[in-house]
């Protein structure tokens, strides 16, 4: 089915092709729907150099120190979702090459998973935008991509990282092609002890202890493929396949080591075909994405043979997409989804299917009144047996001056219901609700970004105003008979303001990068239970994150400070506000024509004692040291 | 009269005393939770927010969190059960595998007992402690009251729950855990041997003793399930007297296919029972000793997770834990089922422990 459309209008692109002739370098920035038809939405782009300089942190470990979004981590290394205007994890669609890699089963993707140096571009988008994303992009959308490989000289790398409690990285990779293929291969494999010190504050007398089972051995293969199939069109192929076995981190307040041990087996496959002119553009999206999590008892004698869980969930995404000028100022986006979804379980009584189709379009307006460009979108997604919302945003960019832009945004978001939550099987404890609906709100932002140039730099300030509301809250509480379902029950209304500062200023030698965020974050649930006017749990009401970058000749300076304040927990419990910092140097040593980098890492400078969620250590001050070796061959 | 008059210049002389050693604002008086009984808050698995609340008698009020207020720490994860021996409170906290002490008239830590593997309730006997505990296939571990210390573990059946000092022996309920027992075990204090086995029903789960000194358990029958969780055979639950003098089970009551209680008290003058309580059982049900057969219907209805009869005044005090994410109540009853009050706890309450 999606074979033939594709063929379709495939030859319905090679009709309309014209001789134009356009760069394809940027394409994979000039053709996403985020740069085109994200009008109105606060993004911020993660700087790629920060995403080099930290190349060995997980994606988590990046997004906790460089993001300024809270993020929460059962520990280093341990299951870590983030948090957007007050969403949960399943409200913050994670995009991989534009292929939504969010599980089927739990609606969630963990980022601790993922290392840095896999990736290519990440940007974080602040807020809802279900027209363009459909289910899950409620509190905001993680984009990531690892296409970008044109760009890089042919080359072989390798790396090796050693770091405080055993963390151990080695990291290979090399990029082959001339200008009309580009060919990479990535391997890597990282493990870490984590036993680190920790105060616990559980324990009488607050001892000093060793963390335990909380260590991580992981490995995966990503070779990627790009090819220019014309001189107006390009196909990207990437995979992902890797291993991920973390033991589960003891809580401060268990006295016995925790025995258990979960085994992640990811493949992600996402193949992408786009076809530019000045007038048309076509993209067909292909993926496959599979995650197999198996939990174990360790302390058992054949742990594998009775796994305590052992869960596989299955995406498979098809999507075309095509872009017309309909007339001048005017574009208009038309596109199609199929998602096939499976899920097995030993809490399922079968294999969960799903399928979802949905048609989505965007009618982008450009200079209604001279520097507006307005963007409407609309989204409906069909499944059988159930009704989903029509979702539709409405985003304005409005260039004030050269210097000033007004943005805003208005959205119909949604989620659907897991299949856990759908299908767990009736048993003596839980039982799915196969009738939920999905949760679903609105979300509204105003901003404006100013632009100062001065002699010695450049400064970009943005402020963002935003309001989400979320109906229809799906929440598992027991029956009275003790058993667990799910329910649409809660309301949750989240307000807050964005405050962005980004400097870059040259002063003799030396060059500074700055970077300033502040969130305000005013969350609050409705519900008939002591949670009614309190905020969501684990989201701060302040954050704030600063980073500031010097760069010397082949020597950099990174530091970053993060602040969270108090978040609750459950209903009357806290966690204490806490600040930590980040340093990082890196030297480029000057070797002709490769490249030789060291850098050195320390964590937590001052040894802060926290916990993002509650009882689950995290690390005091550590250290980490990388080297990496690149050598370039020049390509024809 | 002289003698009165002494004693109310005694009583004088001691209030004025007491209250001058509270002049010093930081210190609490004396007694803060001796009047009153303590709510055992299991907390939400998994998320360290166990908790120990105090009802206030004298004040009619609540008091929650009080084991975090007096010592800045939590109590852990999942709080099975306290239990008070010589005005210390043990704290077992099955998810921690710990049991934090602490003296009960101000509840300031003492010490923390490890050594433990998923405890669940806990007895004395003399200098001992005897915890029941499912970890290492069933236990009893036997713990050294003045040095804290774990000296013995005893090997048990399947799930042990209640656990009863009764003269020189401790009697422990082997529960059946996730699956099946249908034992009591008899251990003889002075040496730490079990000395005797006796079969009773399926998952026994408490124990008291009434006035004739009979030991009364309550076992909570047994469901089989199929693979995909239908029912493929429920045995009912059942109260089996043992009596004390041959430990021979002498009365049997049934209580019902399919009721499932998980909880049993007795008032003070030992007659009466009270069953009931539970994760999704409805209802609290009051038995004389002397009778035959299980009442037809609850004195209390509602949903508690568990429940105690407090021993002065025989008020039921039911707790109800609507989830194990939110505050529980505990509804306070007198004997004969009539609403008196009602306490908002802290997050799964399960027992009311009294001072007195």
């Amino acid at each position: 089915m999606a074979l033939t459309l594709w063929l379709s209008l495939q030859s319905l692109a090679h009709v309309s092709l014209k001789d134009t002739v356009i760069r394809l370098d940027d394409i994979e920035i000039k053709t996403s729907r985020l740069n085109n038809f994200g009008l109105g939405i606060a993004v911020d782009r993660v700087d790629s150099r920060l995403l080099r300089m930290n190349s060995t942190l997980s994606l988590s470990g990046l997004f906790f120190s460089h993001s300024g979004i809270s993020m929460k981590q059962y520990g280093p290394g341990g299951l870590s979702t983030l948090s957007i205007r007050g969403g949960n994890a399943a409200h913050t669609a994670v995009l991989w090459n534009g292929i939504n890699i969010q599980s089927p089963m739990n609606g969630m993707s963990n980022l601790s998973v993922f290392p840095s140096f896999l990736i290519d571009n990440i940007s974080v988008q602040r807020g809802g935008s279900g027209s363009l994303y459909g289910s899950g992009a409620v509190g905001g959308v993680i984009h990531i991509s690892d296409i970008g490989r044109f760009h890089q000289q042919n080359n072989v790398t390798c790396m090796a990282g050693y770091g405080s409690f055993n963390k151990q990285d080695y990291i290979f990779s090399a990029k082959t092609g001339d200008n009309t293929y580009a060919f990479t291969m990535k391997f890597y494999i990282q493990s870490t002890d984590n036993d680190f010190a920790y105060r616990n504050t559980t324990r009488i007398g607050n001892p000093m202890e060793k963390q335990t089972n909380a260590g991580m051995r992981s490995y995966g293969f990503i070779p990627g493929l790009q090819v220019r199939t014309s001189k107006k069109s390009i196909l990207s192929i990437s995979t992902l396949y890797q291993k991920f076995s973390k033991d589960i981190q003891t809580m401060m307040t268990n006295i016995l080591p925790n025995q258990d041990n979960q085994a992640d087996v990811n493949l992600i496959l996402t193949a992408n075909w786009k076809y530019v002119d000045s007038k048309y553009t076509f993209l067909v999206k292909s993926g496959v994405v599979r995650n197999r999590i198996v939990l174990t008892d360790k302390s058992l004698p054949n742990p594998e043979d009775e796994p305590i869980a052992d869960n596989t969930g299955n995406s498979m995404i098809n999507e075309v997409e095509s872009r017309f000028v309909i007339q001048e100022g005017h574009i208009l986006n038309i596109g199609l989804n199929f998602t096939h979804e499976s899920g097995e379980s030993m809490g399922y009584l079968n294999k969960a299917i799903r399928d979802r189709m949905a048609i989505f379009s965007s009618w982008k307006i450009l200079n209604i009144i001279s520097g507006l460009e307005t963007v409407l979108s609309f989204r409906q997604e069909y499944e059988k047996h159930s009704n989903h919302p029509v979702t539709y945003s409405l985003g304005t960019d409005y260039h004030l001056t050269d210097h000033i832009l007004i943005k805003g945004n208005i959205s119909k978001n949604y989620r659907i219901p897991s299949f856990n939550d759908l299908y767990w099987k009736p048993d003596t404890y839980a039982r799915g609700n196969p009738s939920l609906n999905p949760e679903s709100g609105y979300s509204a932002e105003i901003g404006s970004v100013q632009v100062l140039e001065t002699e010695t730099g450049e400064m970009e300030f943005s402020q963002t105003l935003y309001k989400n509301t979320m109906n229809d809250l799906i929440l598992w509480l027991p029956d009275n008979k003790g058993i667990w379902y799910p329910e649409n029950k809660e309301k949750a209304e989240t307000s807050g303001l964005e405050l962005k500062g980004k400097g870059e200023w040259q002063f003799k030698k030396v060059k500074f990068d700055v970077t300033a965020f502040y969130t305000l974050i005013h969350s609050t649930l409705t519900s008939s239970d002591a949670y009614n006017n309190k905020p969501v749990i684990y989201v701060p009401r302040h954050k704030a994150m600063a980073s500031v970058a010097c760069h010397y000749k082949d020597l950099s300076v990174d530091f970053t400070f993060n602040h969270n304040s108090k978040r609750y927990y459950d209903h009357s419990h806290t966690l204490p506000e806490y600040s930590i910092g980040d340093l990082t140097v890196q030297y480029k040593f000057p070797v002709k024509g490769n490249r030789l980098n060291a850098s050195f890492r320390i964590g937590n400078l001052w040894n802060t004692e926290y916990q993002t969620i509650a009882w689950y250590a995290m690390p005091l001050r550590s250290y980490q040291l990388a080297l990496k070796i690149q050598i370039n061959t020049k390509y024809p | 009269m002289k003698h009165l008059f002494f004693f109310a210049a005694t009583l004088l002389f001691l209030t004025v005393f007491l209250s001058c050693d509270n002049t010093d604002g930081n210190e609490d008086p004396p007694g803060k939770y001796e009047h009153g009984g303590f709510v055992v808050n299991e907390g939400t698995f998994g998320s360290g927010n166990a908790s120990v609340s105090f009802i206030d008698f004298d004040n009619d009020t609540i008091h929650n969190e009080i084991f975090y207020a007096e010592n800045q720490r939590p109590v852990g994860d999942v709080l099975q059960s306290v239990y008070i021996h010589n005005d210390i409170a043990y704290l077992v906290v099955n998810e921690s595998d710990k049991v934090e002490v602490a003296s009960v008239s101000d509840f300031r830590e003492e010490t923390t007992v490890t050594g433990l593997d998923g405890p669940r309730y806990m007895t004395a006997s003399g200098d001992k402690g005897y915890i029941s505990q499912w970890g290492e296939g069933g236990s009893v571990a036997v713990v050294d009251l003045a040095t804290h210390q774990v000296i013995k573990t005893i090997p048990a059946g399947t799930g042990p729950e209640g656990i009863l000092t009764i003269g020189h022996t401790v009697w422990v309920a082997n529960g059946g855990g996730w699956t099946v027992d249908s034992t009591l075990m008899i251990i003889d204090t002075a040496t730490d041997e079990v000395i005797d086995t006796l079969s009773v029903g399926y998952n026994p789960k408490e124990m008291v003793t009434d006035s004739r000194g009979d030991v009364w358990v309550l076992c909570y029958g047994h469901i089989v399930y199929n693979a995909d969780w239908s029912v493929a055979a429920e045995f009912g639950s059942k109260l089996v007297k043992i009596s004390a003098e041959d430990l021979l089970p002498v009365q049997e009551i049934p209580i019902g296919k399919s009721l499932h209680p998980q909880h049993l008290d007795i008032d003070k003058p030992q007659h009466t029972l009270y069953v009931g309580g539970g994760f999704g059982f409805n209802g609290i049900y009051k038995i004389h000793t002397s009778v035959t057969s299980f009442p037809a219907s609850p004195i209390v209805n509602g949903f508690f997770y568990g429940f105690n009869v407090h021993t002065a005044n025989r008020e039921i005090f039911a707790c109800e834990a609507p989830d194990f994410t939110k505050p529980g109540k505990i509804h306070v009853f007198s004997e004969d089922g009539i609403k008196i009050t009602e306490y908002t706890a802290g997050i799964g309450p399960n027992a009311v422990v009294f001072t007195f």
